[in-house]
């Protein structure tokens, strides 16, 4: 277990190129990066900037050209403390919301039979995502939300000391993607845990976040780390405080330019 | 009123019955010989004369196939779980098993009865060989085509091959597999009664060929009828324990079907 202002990871210069020769695509240029434990980060930018490689390396599933992750990240990795949400729910078809929440143990442990323990607590981690009346239903049964609902608890159940969220509202409505922005802040303020969210919203980001890690056009580089001390918990309206406005327009800006200036750099390469 | 389904299951029975007094009318005004094409009502008169062998007739056709599309489905059910397994060798034969289907697996009846002789395995194993195909195709896809999102889940959490395959790629292959016993059920009756055509004496297809042989069209066609009743059949029960075997997907099926 972490504790409080201990490093979650440490990147340092971590480089990432796909492919090689001419196809080679460079997503990631030295990017440094660092966060503690129980932060709640948001990354930012352009798509296609390298954001879900970034969040892909340190949760080891893809393997850096160059530099380095240190810190505990590893090591919740494998204990398999590491939780992972996307923009599709992917939970399965065949299994019921409980069981789907299951399956996270089972292909953790290996074990097929669940103990009572285990169930006693996916049950609680439904409740909690306000599932609690939805546990015997099919995915296809639920909603886009409450199918994301039941990642988040699938993803809570694995007690992570980190979480990595792939744009986990991305496909859905605004408004319920602002009801799971609170639910998200009130899980996130009710157990230590740290949190790496990689979104294109900037207004999900800032109203999430400690912290706003802006990156640059491909090859994605950090470009903009803002701290955003606003008092928790947040409510939606925090988007209309000055101090949210401020940095919305700091950090628009540095993507903006960025933008600017990759697209002008693009051209000189052209010409 | 009348409700929704039923009309639904009435009109094709309407259907089947306008074709029936076309073509009892046409054959009468017509004045067809019953040697070339009986009339219904003719074949239906027929039932009686051939009433004798066709339960053990029926009930052999029938056990070939039925025992062709197990031997057929396990065995590629196997084969499948194989490839998906081993890519260098799914690489190597994938594209083979794709090409094979193109060859009517026809031709390999007479030799499979040349090298097992008249009886009745010689036709399952007609029946498994060409019922094989598509459920290796189908069932290979199904346990390749998981979202990728769902691996790296896996993975984030250490889980092993063997794990995900029986977590996640065998039940995801699951409706894929059931699905490919439909036309494999068609499939397996088309290769018992072709293997009772090449060779053997007993079956629908022997008998068919043997009416055939002595003219005797209305039987040979009321014989065609029983075999196609019992394909019917024979295709709605494989079909209902497929669903019901997989009770999660005639849910979401039936859901849709609704929306």
């Amino acid at each position: 277990m972490t504790s409080a202002g201990d490093d979650v990871f440490r990147a340092e210069g971590l480089e990432c190129v796909y492919g090689r020769g001419g196809e080679a695509v460079h997503a990631l240029s030295d990017v440094s990066l660092r966060v503690q434990a129980g932060e709640f980060v948001s990354i930012v930018g352009p798509s296609g900037c390298g954001k879900s490689t970034l969040l892909r390396i340190v949760g080891g599933l893809v393997r850096p050209t160059a530099g380095t992750i240190s810190g505990s990240s590893e090591a919740e990795r494998l204990a398999g403390k590491i939780a992972m949400m996307f923009q599709a729910p992917v939970l399965v078809p065949w299994r019921n919301v409980l069981r789907n929440v299951l399956l996270i143990e089972e292909l953790r442990s290996g074990r097929i039979k669940q103990t009572d323990e285990a169930e006693t607590r996916a049950l609680r981690l439904l409740e909690l995502v306000r599932l609690g009346d939805f546990v015997g239903k099919f995915p296809f049964e639920l909603s886009g939300g409450m199918q994301q609902r039941a990642a988040l608890a699938r993803a809570l159940f694995v007690e992570p000391g980190l979480m990595l969220l792939d744009e986990p509202f991305g496909a859905l409505d605004a408004l319920t993607r602002e009801d799971m922005n609170l639910e998200l802040q009130r899980i996130c303020m009710s157990r230590p845990i740290t949190v790496l969210l990689v979104t294109h919203d900037l207004n999900e980001a800032l109203m999430l976040a400690d912290r706003v890690v802006v990156m640059s056009d491909r090859p994605g580089t950090v470009i903009l780390e803002r701290r955003v001390d606003l008092p928790r918990p947040r409510s939606s309206a925090v988007k209309y405080d000055p101090r949210f406005l401020a940095a919305h327009e700091e950090i628009y800006r540095a993507m903006h330019g960025g933008a600017r200036a990759s697209a002008a750099e693009r051209a000189r390469r052209e010409a | 009123m009348v409700s929704r389904r039923l009309q639904r299951a009435v009109a094709p029975l309407v259907g089947l019955l306008g074709a029936l007094v076309v073509w009892e009318v046409a054959v009468r005004t017509l004045q067809v010989s019953p040697l070339i094409l009986p009339a219904p009502s003719r074949i239906v008169e027929e039932f009686p004369a051939i009433s004798g062998n066709i339960l053990r007739n029926t009930a052999v056709t029938l056990t070939e196939a039925v025992s062709g599309l197990v031997l057929g489905a396990t065995a590629a059910l196997i084969v499948a779980i194989a490839l998906s397994a081993m890519p260098p060798l799914r690489r190597m034969t994938f594209p083979l098993l794709i090409a094979s289907q193109v060859v009517p697996s026809v031709v390999f009846a007479p030799i499979i009865l040349v090298w097992f002789g008249y009886g009745i395995f010689s036709k399952v194993l007609i029946a498994a060989i060409i019922c094989f195909f598509p459920i290796v195709v189908n069932t290979s896809h199904g346990l390749t085509a998981v979202a990728p999102e769902l691996l790296e889940l896996a993975q984030t959490v250490g889980a092993r091959k063997a794990r995900v395959f029986l977590r996640i790629r065998l039940p995801n292959a699951m409706p894929y597999f059931v699905t490919s016993l439909k036309p494999a059920t068609t499939l397996a009756m088309i290769g018992a009664v072709v293997g009772e055509f090449i060779g053997g004496d007993v079956g629908l297809g022997s008998s068919i060929i043997l009416y055939i042989r002595f003219l005797n069209m209305p039987a040979m066609f009321a014989t065609v009828v029983v075999l196609i009743v019992s394909g019917l059949a024979l295709f709605a029960v494989v079909n209902w324990i497929g669903l019901a075997s997989i009770g999660w997907y005639r849910k979401s099926l039936r859901m849709e079907t609704d929306a």
